[in-house]
């Protein structure tokens, strides 16, 4: 069964002062799925992350979440209003506030949360959020510890959970288990399957073949900033251009 | 009792020193009235008009010290040029009284006939009211913050750039008010101040007066700060501080709450060089030099950072020991005030209100020789 569409990437150019990361890159992504990207080291994943998230300004190209927003006319956070959500690759929790916090940071009921809140003090439903998040990353017995005292494993959960607060649309994990022992990896796993949703896409770029295999249903392969494959796991790892550039057996 | 103390507190936990701070502050606010004036003023507890200066020119420093840390301790920005606004609120405060003592009478200072005039120029009007003039205050620092603000924060300025940029601002300032013909009084800036309320500025009444406002606004902007900082802003603030981008991907349009801040302490400031000026009698280019402005970050630096109460501490001490010193021994004091600084820049990096850093420096240094001694 076909999902519709959540996220296009268009002929997307980006241009590092003369290197060139993102050459007419071309992507889809589906809602209901979760979309891996592999490709090797310098391939542009993370640079397409960048661009998506409004970090990177791309030399030309064009970025469509639901087949219509234009996202590269947003800003940082109007993108993250319309349903962008990014984790980084380098685990990037506020270390001076509890996992609490943290993810309260992440809840945003309403535009004007802030004010509300400054005004009214905490809302009740954003504290029911705040716990719900909490037990679905698995970090409910820690939400009072320091975010700085966590180990690597559960920082990355921290993360995912800051973005997941806000419920969105198109997740993006960057590298979500690097670093991570064997049962963390299960737990990570067991994670994704529970975010699977017919109404959120998940773009997940890694370098773990393994764990990128066992999660995704499709496989979109870079190098040198272009789609060299697109497919099933199966498919992609048996296209003799892929196994030539990056599997190199 | 608890339930209020909590409040006091803002957030979830008492905090000891903070409180300790706070009650110091309630001390003085008390003090002040009960040392100076009164019978208790003649005795040898008493406070004499110099003491009870001294201590309210303190209480001002401390809350611009306080307005600072809002900014560099909770934010991450750190200004060089906050004596900009603590002289909107001291040049403003200094019309309000000349204009009063001109009230029913002609003619016009002598650095206003120095540039020829006969009768005040139109900005001039309306200063004869206090609640005009406060209200100037509170509305020029805040536009002046604004344009400042929000031009550097849209175009990305952080680290020391800003810090530089601040500098220029409050440097531009002072070389413009510096001269004669900007009408107010260039070098000597404007003084001949006679009465505030109603009080001469020199009488005890009024030095005991502005000493206790200023200790009771500082009191009040403590309790204030730290409600706002122990919630869902202060998290906000420390999350800019720490990963200004982690937040814009989580949907923070960050711009406004730093424009929000740095205008919120601007006004402070402001308030603080309200409080000031009619302590020491004049509003002069000083308040706008950079050195000065630097000063105000080394009393935060020494204090310690994001407390709100070590910059109130590091105000405090040391101004007071300046004050004693400036009197005993001035040729000491630029020294003193350098090596306080070095120390803490390399000793105790977070201030005096953390000696962490003391503690896993000399657990640094036992690691590194037993390594040594390894090998």
């Amino acid at each position: 069964m076909r999902h519709p569409t959540a996220i296009s990437v268009d002929a997307l150019t980006v241009d590092f002062s003369g290197f060139r990361a993102l050459d007419n890159l071309t992507l889809l992504a589906q809602y209901g799925e979760i979309h891996g990207v592999i490709g090797p080291n310098g391939a542009g994943k993370t640079t397409m992350m960048d661009v998506i998230t409004g970090i990177t300004q791309p030399t030309s190209g064009k970025v469509l979440l639901d087949r219509e927003i234009d996202v590269l006319r947003m800003t940082l956070p109007e993108r993250a209003q319309a349903g962008i959500g990014r984790k980084f690759q380098r685990p990037s929790v506020f270390e001076q506030l509890t996992v609490r916090e943290n993810i309260a940071l992440g809840v945003r009921l309403y535009p004007d949360s802030l004010i509300r809140e400054l005004a009214f003090g905490e809302v009740e439903e954003k504290s029911d959020r705040v716990e719900s998040v909490l037990k679905t990353i698995s970090l409910d017995h820690l939400g009072d510890v320091m975010a700085g005292t966590l180990a690597h494993g559960q920082k990355q959960w921290l993360e995912i959970g800051m973005v997941l607060a806000r419920d969105p649309k198109l997740l993006m994990l960057d590298e979500p288990v690097a670093g991570m022992s064997d049962a963390e990896r299960d737990a990570t796993a067991d994670l994704l399957e529970r975010l699977r949703s017919p109404a959120r896409c998940i773009l997940l770029v890694e370098h773990d073949m393994q764990f990128v295999g066992r999660v995704s249903d499709q496989v979109s392969v870079l190098h040198e900033g272009r789609l060299l494959c697109a497919g099933s796991m199966d498919r992609v790892t048996s296209d003799p251009e892929v196994i030539r550039v990056y599997l190199g057996r | 009792m608890r339930q209020f103390i909590l409040w006091i507190c803002g957030g979830s936990k008492i905090d000891r020193r903070y409180l300790v701070v706070l009650g110091l502050i309630a001390l003085v606010t008390i003090g002040l009235p009960l040392l100076g004036l009164g019978s208790l003023a003649s005795s040898p507890l008493g406070l004499d008009g110099f003491q009870v200066n001294m201590v309210g020119q303190v209480m001002a420093f401390a809350l611009l010290a306080m307005a600072h840390d809002l900014v560099w301790g909770y934010a991450g920005y750190l200004s060089l040029g906050h004596g900009l606004f603590f002289a909107v609120g001291g040049y403003l405060i200094g019309m309000h009284m000349i204009k009063l003592s001109y009230v029913g009478e002609t003619g016009v200072p002598t650095f206003l006939d120095y540039m020829g005039l006969t009768e005040f120029p139109a900005y001039w009007s309306g200063f004869e009211y206090f609640g005009y003039a406060f209200l100037a205050v509170i509305v020029l620092s805040a536009l002046v913050s604004f344009l400042i603000g929000f031009l550097a924060f849209r175009s990305r300025v952080v680290g020391v750039y800003f810090s530089i940029l601040s500098q220029a601002f409050v440097y531009v300032v002072m070389l413009v008010m510096s001269r004669n013909d900007t009408g107010f009084g260039g070098n000597n800036g404007i003084a001949d101040f006679q009465t505030l309320f109603g009080f001469s500025l020199g009488s005890i009444e009024f030095r005991v007066a502005i000493a206790t406002i200023s200790a009771l606004i500082l009191m009040i902007a403590l309790i204030g700060l730290r409600r706002l900082t122990t919630g869902p802003l202060g998290k906000l603030l420390v999350g800019i501080r720490d990963d200004e981008d982690r937040l814009q991907v989580l949907g923070y349009e960050t711009l406004w709450v730093k424009t929000g801040i740095w205008c919120l302490s601007a006004m402070l400031a402001a308030i603080a060089g309200l409080l000031y000026v009619p302590q020491i009698q004049v509003a002069s280019p000083q308040l706008l030099s950079p050195i000065f402005s630097i000063e105000i970050a080394v009393w935060v630096a020494i204090g310690g950072r994001g407390y709100l109460y070590g910059a109130i501490i590091g105000a405090i001490l040391v101004n007071v020991v300046k004050f004693w010193l400036t009197r005993f021994m001035p040729e000491l004091w630029p020294f003193i005030l350098t090596g306080s600084v070095l120390f803490v820049v390399v000793v105790l990096r977070n201030g005096l209100m953390d000696p962490g850093p003391l503690f896993t420096r000399a657990k640094f240094l036992m690691s590194w020789r037993a390594k040594k001694e390894k090998v």
